[in-house]
């Protein structure tokens, strides 16, 4: 009887330490971008109104991207060069994006963007060209920026 | 409470890449004059960088006035830091509050920015803007 009510004793306690640990989280939309190819601005020798990356001798800026989810991806172009020789003109710019996933992207006054629906990792490449509309680039150097955005 | 604080909720994947931020997706009551959010900004990169906090309505394109703590951001290889953004509302709307990477040298081209959607009054997915 004795052994009968410690194994009782036993197993009603073993009972009592029993718990249970709850886990609880959240995916959401999200991305991180990097730059995998900074892009390099050359002036071109059969257009020498045209200084870009997609002339002879340039590279274009290329972002990778992960994403879970379906975040959207925006690309900007300058509306001015952010360091450059005096200009006698204004550069009209004009940009080329196209991604793997979502092939090329349309620009609309200076801006596309896309919306992935499926994947989780892409590539975005960039082409940005500068148009002085026929006068000569001066000597010097020259640097744009544009911004590739995930939201 | 108008003004809204949300804790660091969202549950991101560890990603072997640059530059992110945590949470993506916040959302304010409408009519929210002022909403207040603290967010993660990472870089999980084998450098480090240096961040810009800018906040934009509608659109990715044309910047909208906000507070922010701190100014900017340097975070080391492999690093994440929280900031803190404080938006006065102009109304309902999809704000953006976005960690902008800064290049490194004139020569860089393409710079990187990834942005939190805060929606006030409508959803956090709410798609910005096209047009500029």
């Amino acid at each position: 009887m004795k052994k009968l009510l410690a194994l009782l004793s036993f197993i009603s306690f073993t009972a009592a330490a029993q718990t249970n640990l709850n886990f609880s989280g959240t995916v959401s939309t999200s991305c991180s971008l990097s730059v995998s190819q900074p892009g390099s601005l050359v002036i071109s020798n059969t257009q020498p109104n045209i200084l870009g990356t997609s002339v002879a001798g340039g590279t274009p800026g290329v972002v990778g991207v992960s994403f879970i989810g379906t975040p959207t991806i925006t690309v900007t172009l300058p509306n001015s060069f952010s360091s450059s020789p005096t200009l006698s003109f204004t550069p009209n710019f004009n940009g080329l994006a196209s991604t793997s996933l979502l092939g090329s992207l349309t620009f609309s006054a200076g801006a596309a963007n896309g919306t992935y629906s499926t994947g989780n990792s892409d590539t975005v490449t960039v082409n940005l060209n500068a148009d002085s509309g026929g006068a000569a680039f001066p000597l010097g150097s020259y640097s744009a920026v544009v911004t590739v955005s995930c939201s | 409470m108008r003004g809204l604080w949300a804790v660091l909720g969202a549950l991101v994947t560890s990603q072997a890449i640059a530059h992110g931020i945590s949470p993506t997706r916040v959302e304010a009551p409408s009519g929210s004059p002022l909403v207040a959010f603290r967010f993660n900004a990472i870089n999980n990169g084998a450098s480090t960088e240096v961040y810009s906090i800018r906040c934009f309505k509608h659109d990715l394109y044309t910047p909208y006035p906000c507070n922010h703590s701190p100014q900017m951001l340097m975070m080391r290889a492999g690093s994440s830091r929280s900031f803190r953004a404080q938006i006065e509302t102009n109304g309902d709307g999809l704000y953006f509050v976005c960690t902008r990477q800064e290049p490194k040298d004139e020569s860089q081209t393409v710079v990187t920015q990834v942005c939190a959607r805060v929606g006030v009054g409508v959803p956090a997915s709410t798609r910005p803007a096209v047009n500029r």
